[in-house]
Formats: structure tokens, sequence, C-alpha cells
């Protein structure tokens, strides 16, 4: 009697175009992505929360070199004597500083915004977010040309 | 009730002191009386915490290990008693 052998081939699963298989020895360009990577793209509402975080870092640097660092004297004199820069990084100080205090202020007038319900979209996030940065851009540009100027 | 006084409290009066500095230029410069010397130490007791807040809100977003409730609050505590010990030694110590 003869018997009928039959060759079998077991996949594994780990074939050329399989996720585990030798798409690892692929260079990283053409290794295939994880499906979310592929739609994850940058939002502006992303942008506006991690500003209005380096704000608050920005802020209670601000405190810190107050308390720590300037001598109030000191404080006074580079905050509202006319024309005190006497050195790139005193402007460059005095510039972080009211930014980050504007910027923080606007943003948080915002998250107040959002934790009464209003402006939750993403149009209105984004309208919302545009509208700080723009307030921090005047509030800057005010506040250096009424104490400086 | 703490994130409501945290959200509100805090950058509230945060706000509110930023404003009444940003218009009452005179208050630096008259920093030597007594009420002046009040706001601003409490507008940097309010920047201190609201640094530190953000500071520690960095870390629990990175290490979730130190995110339970009693270490929050403890540290939370611990930041606004430092904040408020140092803001008075600036504005009134020496």
């Amino acid at each position: 009697m003869r018997v009928k052998t039959r060759k079998v081939v077991v996949k594994s699963g780990f074939g050329e175009d399989s996720f585990l298989g030798d798409s690892s020895l692929r260079s990283p360009k053409e290794r295939p992505l994880s499906p979310h990577i592929q739609i994850y793209k940058w939002q502006w509402t992303m942008i506006y929360s991690i500003l209005h975080r380096l704000s608050a870092l920005g802020v209670g640097f601000i405190a810190v070199a107050f308390c720590v660092i300037i001598p109030h004297r000191a404080a006074v004199y580079l905050f509202l004597t006319k024309r005190p820069y006497i050195h790139v990084t005193a402007i460059f100080f005095v510039f972080l500083a009211v930014v980050s205090v504007a910027y923080y202020v606007f943003a948080t007038a915002k998250y107040m915004l959002w934790s009464k319900g209003k402006g939750m979209t993403l149009d209105a996030a984004r309208r919302w977010g545009n509208v700080s940065v723009l307030c921090t851009i005047v509030a800057t540009l005010g506040v250096f040309l009424w104490y400086h100027w | 009730m703490v994130s409501l006084v945290k959200r509100y409290g805090i950058d509230g009066a945060f706000m509110a002191l930023t404003f009444w500095l940003a218009i009452d230029k005179t208050l630096l410069e008259n920093v030597y009386g007594f009420v002046d010397r009040i706001i601003i130490l409490l507008w940097l007791f309010f920047a201190l915490i609201i640094g530190l807040k953000e500071t520690h809100s960095c870390c629990i977003d990175y290490i979730a290990s130190i995110s339970k409730r009693r270490v929050v609050m403890t540290t939370t505590t611990t930041v606004c008693a430092l904040s408020f010990a140092v803001a008075v030694v600036y504005m009134f110590g020496g």
C-alpha cells in the first residue's frame, strides 16, 4: 500500500512582510509604522499647552531669580529705570520675564473659560489659543513701551 | 475642592496682582511702604507656587510612581510653606 505524503508548509506568521519578520532587519525608513503613528500630527492646542507649561516654569524661575539671585534694588533698577540695559543678557531676561508672565496670565484666563465648559471644540480651542498669543504680544509690547520708552 | 482652590485661588490671585502691578506703575518705586511690600510679597509667593507646582506636575507626568495622593499633598504643602518663607525673607529680611 502506498501512502501518499504531502509536503506541509507551516506558516509561522513571521514571513518577509510580517511585522516581526525580516522587516526588523530593514533600514528604519522601510520598517512598517504603527497605525496611530501614521495619522499622528501636531495640533495647535498641543503647542499652546506646552507653551503654557513653559511659561509657568518661566514664572517660577523669575520668582526664584528675584528671591535668590537679584537683590531688590537691582530688580527695581532693571525693570523701572529708563533704558537700564547695559548688557544684552539684561534685555533678554526682561523680555523672557514679561513674555512668561503675560502668556501665563492670558492662557490661564483661557483655561478658566474652558473650566466653565465654553470653547471646548477644536476650532474654538485653537481660536482662543491664537487670542492668548495675540494678547501676549500686545501686552509685551505695551509693557516695554510704557515702562522703558 | 483643592483643585478649585489651586485653579481659581492661586491663578486668580496671581492674575489680579499681575494686572495691578502692570497698571500701578508707582507701586514698585514706592516698594518700601508696608502695603507695597505685602503686595509684591504675595505676587512673588504666588509666582513661586505656580512655578514649583508646574515643576511638580512635570515630575508627576514623567514619574508616575510619585503621583500618589498623599505624596502630592505633602509636596504641595511643603512647596507652599517654602515659597512663603522665601518670599517673606526676601521682602522683610535684611
